[in-house]
């Protein structure tokens, strides 16, 4: 196995835009896809280059520490009388709300101290003093730029545009629940993954299968596969690349797109089924067709009766949505909307989509041989900017292994249902509810993953 | 929930020591039946523990019950009693993590049936002390409750029904004569199992998760008053202490009994 085995020319790739300045500098690079029946090729690809800072988390509250609110009916000086029963020493008070911080003894935990005030029946409520923070927030490098997981209003690489704060797909505070389980395995039906990416190596489970070789290195030739395993499930966390949906969720590799993005229905297939019975809990598809086969019905339908999520692009041509995501029953139809929650206009559309997530200028990792067999050098950073249904996509896979690892005994029919109802109706202003566009709407991990409280009415 | 609950507590509370006062009236003769009706009211609250991805979770399960008593007298000394009455359980704190979309209950009290029984069986009595064996049995039958679902693309709701069974034998310690203010002291073994099944209902997803609820403690102790009115009428107030692992949990009791 070598990471450059099957390297080769990129006929079906358009290159419209190469910065001079070269790709650390931010130049442009774009290729796309010209005929479908292929991977849902990326629009354009860019470089990326910006930065940011590691932000340490915090314990959940303050130590000795307890916030309380009594009765109105309790006044000085009972209010005093009150709280020295208890050992309390007064730190603050909060004016107008008249909220009290109070030191806890050392012979009493903070849980301890909250207990016995809630039991007082003057003390309206007592509670440890919280402490807020930035919700799970990776240090990978170019986490700043991945505005599909958090929309700040950030400026999108060094020469893109800003989105639109919080127009994302809420990933930071659904990683406070779920990182993901190593036991969930995403399978990327594409053309194959760089096995040797420095952001993806220590997140594959094996060389997996190449049904257009036919021999076990699924090494991509093409790059189109290690952008959509990046964006699932990077190895995050790790000072480096981008962070990936799924921090904790492994990768099975599965060619069945030759290097130049074209890949027989009969490979696919044996794809799709190989990867259900080696392991994969959830597979993604960033390909398809325009052609209905009954072969490919089955396949996706033998996924989802043993009880593998499959999610697949709707495509990028502005017409109707792609086979296999068409075939609505077994598979997630994810359609792209942009940094600002805008479907772009060459998403696909239909009533098969489901979903919408992500799709334009999504940060990627790319093979570490991208650049050098593309005009750049060899010591290029090995990521992208790239647009497209298939990167859309596997924003939808790693919330479905980061369901499956969270709840492991819902059936295939029961992710599939909590993505599509978690989703944000984004579009709801003109089309209110499930609609041809975004279906159900982008995508919201929080809502996904995150309990609702019940609260009393 | 348990809150908003004191005030026809405090009104019941009100009642009975109105009608403990009407029956204290100077009267003479003697019970003429073996029957005893009266009224109580129990609070307690109760360290539960239950069983939660990653390990056992704990939280205070309140309740309030409010239930009218049978007593049968079945000798001169020991008795029988049958309950039933309405009560509200606030089992804030569970958590539904295998439900399609994981909840946080957090919604007070809910309210039900409650059903139970009790014996007081005398062991030696004298005219200074009173030892018996007592045992309880208190079950709440929850009603079914209702929420919507906020904030998803679709409609969606939650029902949940609660029920529990709480009981609690021991010896009994009574000083003093009966006719009199009597104190009492109440060790005993008691044990509280339930659960609590929620349902998920959103277009075509839906969900069951049942959580079953232990008692985190198993010894108490409570401390009592039988305030004798008249020869019809008493009055009973009691605290109870429960410890357990991560502190204590407490009970309080008032009951009246009218005799016929």
């Amino acid at each position: 196995m070598t990471p450059h085995k099957k390297h080769a020319s990129w006929p079906v790739i358009l290159v419209t835009a190469l910065c001079a300045a070269g790709f650390v500098l931010g130049g442009q690079r774009a290729f796309q896809s010209k005929a479908p029946g292929r991977w849902a090729a990326p629009r354009t690809l860019r470089s990326v280059d910006d930065r940011l800072v590691f932000r340490a988390r915090a314990g959940r509250y303050a130590p000795r520490q307890v916030m309380v609110k009594f009765k109105p009916s309790l006044r000085e000086p009972l209010l005093g009388a009150t709280s020295r029963a208890y050992g309390l020493e007064k730190l603050d008070r909060i004016p107008v709300l008249e909220i009290y911080k109070f030191r806890v003894p050392e012979s009493l935990t903070v849980e301890e101290m909250v207990q016995a005030l809630k039991r007082n029946p003057d003390v309206e409520y007592a509670e440890p003093n919280y402490i807020a923070h930035i919700a799970a927030t990776p240090n990978d490098a170019y986490f700043k730029s991945q505005y599909a997981l958090l929309n700040t209003g950030q400026q999108i690489g060094s020469s893109g545009p800003s989105g639109t704060a919080g127009h994302d797909i809420k990933a930071t505070s659904a990683w406070d629940e779920t990182k993901g389980s190593a036991d969930v395995t995403i399978a990327i039906v594409d053309t194959g993954v760089d096995l040797l990416h420095p952001d993806l190596k220590a997140k594959i489970k094996s060389a997996g299968r190449d049904f257009v070789n036919d021999d076990n290195d699924a090494t991509d030739d093409n790059g189109h596969g290690t952008m959509v395993a990046g964006v699932a499930a990077a190895d995050t966390n790790n000072d480096a690349g981008i962070a990936g949906v799924a921090w904790n969720c492994r990768i099975l590799p599965v060619k069945v797109i030759d290097a130049s993005g074209n890949g027989y229905y009969d490979q696919i297939v044996a794809g799709i089924r190989w990867a259900v019975d080696n392991g994969a809990s959830v597979i993604n598809m960033s390909i398809g067709g325009e052609d209905a086969a009954d072969i490919m019905r089955d396949a996706v339908r033998y996924a989802h009766d043993k009880g593998v999520v499959v999610s697949a692009a709707a495509g990028n041509n502005g017409a109707a949505v792609l086979y296999p995501a068409a075939y609505d029953a077994y598979v997630l139809a994810v359609a792209a909307t942009d940094y600002s929650d805008v479907r772009p206009t060459w998403s696909n559309a239909g009533p098969q989509v489901d979903v919408a997530a992500p799709g334009v200028r999504i940060a990627c990792p790319v093979p570490t041989w991208f650049w050098a067999a593309n005009g750049g050098s060899s010591s290029d950073v090995p990521y992208a900017f790239a647009d497209g249904t298939s990167m859309s996509s596997p924003h939808v896979a790693g919330l479905a292994a980061l369901i499956a690892g969270l709840k492991p005994d819902l059936s295939v029919d029961s992710v599939m249902d909590v993505i599509r109802y978690s989703a944000d109706d984004v579009n709801s202003s003109a089309k209110r509810g499930k609609d041809d566009d975004i279906g159900y709407g982008r995508i919201n991990m929080a809502k996904a993953l995150v309990p609702i409280k019940i609260a009393a009415r | 929930m348990i809150e908003s609950r004191r005030l026809p507590a405090s009104g019941i509370i009100l009642f009975l020591a109105a009608a403990a006062a009407a029956a204290a009236q100077p009267r003479t003769e003697p019970p003429s039946s073996g029957l005893r009706l009266g009224l109580r009211v129990d609070y307690f609250s109760q360290r539960v523990g239950w069983d939660n991805p990653g390990g056992e979770s704990t939280s205070d399960l309140n309740s309030v019950l409010v239930a009218a008593a049978l007593q049968f007298r079945l000798s001169r000394d020991s008795s029988a009693s049958i309950l039933a009455g309405y009560g509200s359980s606030d089992f804030g704190g569970l958590m539904f993590r295998a439900l399609p979309f994981s909840i946080d209950y957090q919604a007070g009290g809910v309210g039900g049936l409650t059903l139970g029984g009790e014996f007081d069986i005398a062991l030696a009595t004298s005219s200074r002390i009173r030892v018996s064996a007592q045992g309880e049995v208190m079950a709440f039958l929850g009603s079914t409750r209702k929420w919507d679902i906020p904030g998803l693309a679709v409609a969606g709701s939650l029902e949940g029904k609660p029920s529990w069974v709480r009981a609690r034998v021991g010896p009994v310690l009574a000083f003093g004569r009966a006719s009199r203010l009597r104190p009492y002291l109440f060790p005993f073994f008691h044990y509280i199992w339930g659960s609590f099944e929620m349902s998920e209902s959103i277009e075509s997803l839906s969900g069951k998760e049942t959580k079953d609820l232990r008692g985190k403690s198993l010894f108490g102790v409570a401390g009592g008053l039988d305030i004798p009115l008249s020869p019809h009428a008493k009055i009973r107030a009691e605290a109870g202490v429960y410890p357990s692992g991560d502190g204590a949990s407490y009970s309080a009791t008032v009951a009246t009994m009218f005799s016929f």
